[in-house]
């Protein structure tokens, strides 16, 4: 059962999946449903995976996870199965107090918002790059990106100390 | 926050975020349906080639020495066999095929009668409401008990819009939630700050219709009718089982039961596990008839539509109604189907498109309630620009 590129397939995954889980979590703000968003996006990339293993399939994995977390919320604000969990801390020092104040600013965004923030800032890609692998206009980029940090400075007012007027673009 | 010390600090927030290996499930998961594919492709062609010779046949002349032609059977939703444990199945027919179901005797008949102009709500006034239409963004059309149609305007309706006592509509304006008192007409807007909730896409009646939770992007709360209150509530407001619960902290979802105050402290539940069937998400409100709850779900791996029935004591899904696609011409689109509650005798009810649809687990039988008016069983599926409201 398991043959054909499943050897690349399995290379590639097993290098990947973890960074994948991790954009996926910030992008929903949840380890399981990102798990969820993420084993989806493995099987289609698995059902095309002849087609993509030889160009960009990283790029290709990617476009599927950001558009599903978008959608999931947009068209059907579906619940996942199973229980909601928090994003673990890794420790509680000062440093802490900060992630703790940006993991609650985050969540009162939309998964857009967050998406568009997770692949400028996480992801450190470009307007250009971010509106194509979301499959929107730069201009939407921009304004949801604005529209994103204004949100991040009003729920995360502890977090001010550190804002610095604009935010770098292409 | 500049750009890099906010990267930064993503980094720090997931990143000892981990999960188990996945590649060997998917690529699995991935042979399953590519099979799947082949055989449906395979019966495809068949049917096709069936039907071909079948319209051949027929184009040649029909033997009249046979006496007419017997009428073609009238396609009926099916009952799929289920092993023991697993939920009993029910395969709805395609789209343009539920006109054909046999039909069931309710009062919701009257909504495949839904007017264009009634008389105001605030000349004529109603006991309670039965039922609530509204198309796009024209008035919304209130059912009484007497099958009188009344007219109302300002807000967009949700089909959790009327109260528990069918006395008031919870409509969504941008500024807050308007409810109307149906017994005089006289509406009245109960702000919500934008910051509160963002855009409102949930409401929800607490059981006493003193209540409503309101939820959006940003979170939710709990609004007081009589003054007009604004407490924060912990969760989101569509978690909170439609008229079933005075208390906010008791919900009930398909995917989680319960989360009560025991000394203070939530528990929670899943439902919907130990089955092969499998559910990946969830959509609209959890329906709750004593132990049992009723939504709809989205199976995997295409996203297929469906209504689960779930028993409370177990968890266990007992009973799916299957409302597939349709093939190439998915005569069904993605949250085209919506629970809407359940009938006095533990009949599910729910829209497929613009039909109303009853569904009786217990028989394996579904039937047709009503056709909303303006929609259609064929073509591109514009159900999404009706909306419609049963009272709990």
């Amino acid at each position: 059962m398991l043959k054909g590129g499943y050897e690349s397939y399995l290379a590639f995954v097993t290098a990947r999946q973890p960074a994948l889980i991790r954009a996926a979590t910030l992008v929903s703000g949840d380890p399981e449903l990102a798990q969820d968003l993420v084993q989806d996006a493995l099987v289609k990339l698995a059902l095309s995976w002849e087609k993509v293993r030889d160009g960009y399939p990283e790029a290709y994995v990617r476009r599927i996870l950001y558009r599903d977390a978008i959608s999931w919320r947009r068209r059907f604000r579906r619940e996942r199965l199973g229980v909601v969990v928090d994003l673990p801390l890794p420790d509680p020092t000062d440093a802490a107090d900060a992630r703790l104040a940006l993991r609650a600013a985050l969540s009162r965004l939309t998964t857009k918002q967050r998406a568009v923030l997770v692949l400028r800032f996480y992801e450190d890609l470009s307007e250009h790059q971010t509106a194509d692998l979301l499959g929107v206009g730069i201009g939407t980029v921009k304004s949801q990106t604005h529209a994103a940090l204004s949100r991040l400075r009003l729920h995360a007012p502890e977090l001010n100390a550190l804002l610095t007027p604009g935010v770098t673009s292409d | 926050m500049t750009d890099s010390r906010l990267g930064e600090l993503m980094h720090d927030l997931v990143a000892e975020v981990s999960g188990p290996a996945m590649a060997r499930t998917a690529w699995t998961k991935s042979v399953r349906i590519r099979r799947r594919r082949r055989i449906l492709a395979v019966v495809t062609a068949g049917t096709l080639v069936a039907g071909t010779t079948f319209a051949l046949v027929g184009a040649l002349g029909p033997d009249r020495s046979a006496g007419p032609a017997a009428e073609p059977a009238s396609p009926t939703s099916t009952a799929l066999a289920a092993a023991p444990g697993e939920p009993r199945i029910l395969q709805a027919p395609a789209r343009d095929e539920v006109t054909t179901l046999p039909s069931f005797a309710s009062p919701l008949a009257e909504l495949s009668r839904v007017p264009t102009a009634a008389t105001a709500l605030t000349d004529s006034p109603l006991k309670r409401a039965v039922a609530a239409v509204q198309r796009d963004t024209g008035p919304i059309f209130v059912l009484g008990p007497g099958n009188d149609w009344r007219s109302v305007s300002g807000g967009a309706l949700t089909s959790d819009a009327i109260s528990p006592d069918g006395r008031k509509l919870a409509l969504v304006q941008s500024a807050g939630i308007r409810v109307v008192d149906v017994a005089t007409g006289v509406g009245r807007l109960l702000a919500v700050p934008e910051s509160a909730t963002s855009r409102i896409d949930s409401i929800r009646w607490l059981a006493a219709g003193g209540q409503i939770a309101v939820g959006g992007d940003a979170g939710s709360v709990l609004l007081t009718v009589a003054d007009g209150q604004i407490t924060p509530l912990d969760g989101p407001a569509h978690e909170i089982a439609a008229g079933q619960s005075e208390d906010p902290l008791v919900r009930v979802t398909a995917t989680v039961l319960v989360s009560g105050s025991e000394a203070g402290r939530e528990t929670r539940r899943e439902l919907g596990t130990g089955t092969d069937v499998e559910l990946g998400s969830w959509s609209g409100t959890a329906r709750q008839s004593g132990g049992r709850v009723a939504q709809t779900a989205f199976l995997r791996p295409d996203d297929t539509q469906a209504v689960a029935v779930i028993e409370l004591a177990s968890g266990r899904v007992t009973d799916l109604l299957r409302l597939d696609f349709g093939g190439p011409k998915a005569t069904r689109s993605y949250g085209c189907c919506e629970t809407l509650g359940w009938s006095s005798n533990q009949t599910v009810l729910l829209r497929d498109g613009g039909s109303v649809l009853a569904w009786s687990p217990t028989a394996g039988k579904l039937y047709r309630v009503a056709q909303l008016p303006g929609t259609s069983t064929r073509g591109a599926d514009t159900s999404d620009q009706v909306r419609v409201a049963l009272a709990p």
